[in-house]
């Protein structure tokens, strides 16, 4: 692969929504890339993640190989969070967002050395399923999501739906959600025929 | 005739200036180093774009200690830094073995290089207090320092973030520049 490629590959990684900010400060446009946990930070936080000897690589002057960046690729700031901030609270240790060198310090020793907040994530990790993802981000578009009976979601015993001061619309939640889903099948039966 | 008395007693006891340019990889502890020799404190760096520069008096020498950053995109402009310089402080991180052949093959460029023939070349190897560091003899010979009989050099262990070896390292070149006659006295103030 050339390299021009590989850069820009990397420059559309720093655009992605989950690396857009410090995986440690969550301030804006991080510059930099901790190769042992292939997370993007800025640049105070790369400063102190070198005192703990993980290496670290800015993005527009050290090179990258087309191996790095596909690392890159599969990781990132949201799959570090599931991962490593799985069990973290903001009461337990409050994020370093002044960027206190200190602080910042004591953020990477506790999330990175002693890994107090890890945790392998539930039915494993695919990307956008983290905490980290942005509402509504996580439905790909094109799919349709499947139609099931309420029913089946909610159980048998669904309370009525009362609609107040119109006796006559009087109807039970599952009746709506099975016809509408009926409607909308016939729909499509007819289309494709 | 007090003016060549002046210049005779500057000879002696006076101080000198020398153009110090250090280099290495990225994350080598250049800046570290430049600023432990500077303020004495170690402060919590960021990678260098571009360089910073200190003058550091050592006994009666005043270096101009010029740290050049050390990523691959800033290594091609090192070069711009070698007109005039009177020594070379090369600074191998001694943990990385990943990419001590790297750093060898950076230093021979260096080195080699027509404007920096006459240099004087100081080694740090840094890092020695992290276990499973190359020791300094290691670092010499993968520096391929040995086979380099026409040049002065000199290789220093060093712990940048406790400021061991590295004056040790700068009386070295204090001594070994005064040797070779380099470096310039400041003219007298007027």
């Amino acid at each position: 692969m050339r390299p021009d490629k590989t850069e820009a590959r990397l420059k559309a990684l720093l655009k992605d929504t989950q690396n857009r900010r410090c995986v440690n400060c969550d301030s804006l446009g991080p510059q930099y890339v901790v190769c042992n946990f292939n997370v993007f930070v800025c640049t105070v936080c790369s400063g102190v993640h070198r005192q703990f000897g993980h290496r670290v690589k800015g993005v527009s002057m050290s090179t990258f190989k087309p191996e790095e960046v596909a690392e890159l690729e599969a990781s990132g700031n949201e799959k570090f969070a599931a991962y490593f901030l799985s069990k973290w609270t903001t009461a337990a240790l409050p994020k370093p967002v002044d960027r206190d060198v200190h602080r910042i310090h004591t953020w990477i020793s506790a999330i990175y050395q002693d890994r107090r907040f890890y945790a392998e994530p539930t039915g494993g990790w695919a990307p956008g399923t983290g905490a980290m993802s942005a509402a509504g981000s996580s439905i790909s578009e094109g799919r349709e999501p499947a139609v099931r009976p309420m029913s089946d979601v909610l159980g048998s015993e669904t309370p009525k739906l009362k609609v107040q001061g119109s006796a006559n619309l009087e109807r039970s939640v599952s009746a709506i959600s099975s016809s509408a889903g009926c409607a909308k099948r016939r729909q499509r039966q007819q289309a494709a025929g | 005739m007090g003016n060549t008395f002046r210049k005779l007693f500057d000879g002696l006891f006076g101080s000198r200036e020398m153009r110090v340019v250090m280099l290495g990889l990225d994350a080598a502890g250049k800046t570290t180093i430049l600023y432990k020799l500077h303020i004495g404190e170690v402060l919590s760096t960021v990678p260098t774009i571009g360089f910073n520069v200190e003058k550091v008096q050592y006994k009666n020498v005043v270096f101009t200690v010029w740290d050049v950053g050390g990523q691959e995109k800033l290594r091609p402009l090192w070069r711009h830094y070698f007109n005039n310089t009177d020594a070379l402080i090369y600074v191998v991180d001694c943990c990385d073995r990943e990419r001590v052949g790297r750093a060898a093959s950076e230093f021979k460029q260096i080195v080699e290089d027509p404007l920096m023939r006459h240099s004087a070349i100081l080694v740090f190897a840094n890092k020695q207090d992290l276990k499973d560091a190359l020791s300094p003899a290691e670092t010499c010979e993968a520096m391929g320092l040995p086979q380099m009989k026409a040049r002065k050099w000199h290789v220093q262990g060093a712990i940048a973030t406790r400021g061991e070896g590295l004056y040790e390292g700068l009386d070295w070149l204090s001594t070994t520049l005064k040797q070779m006659n380099r470096g310039t006295t400041p003219a007298p103030k007027k």
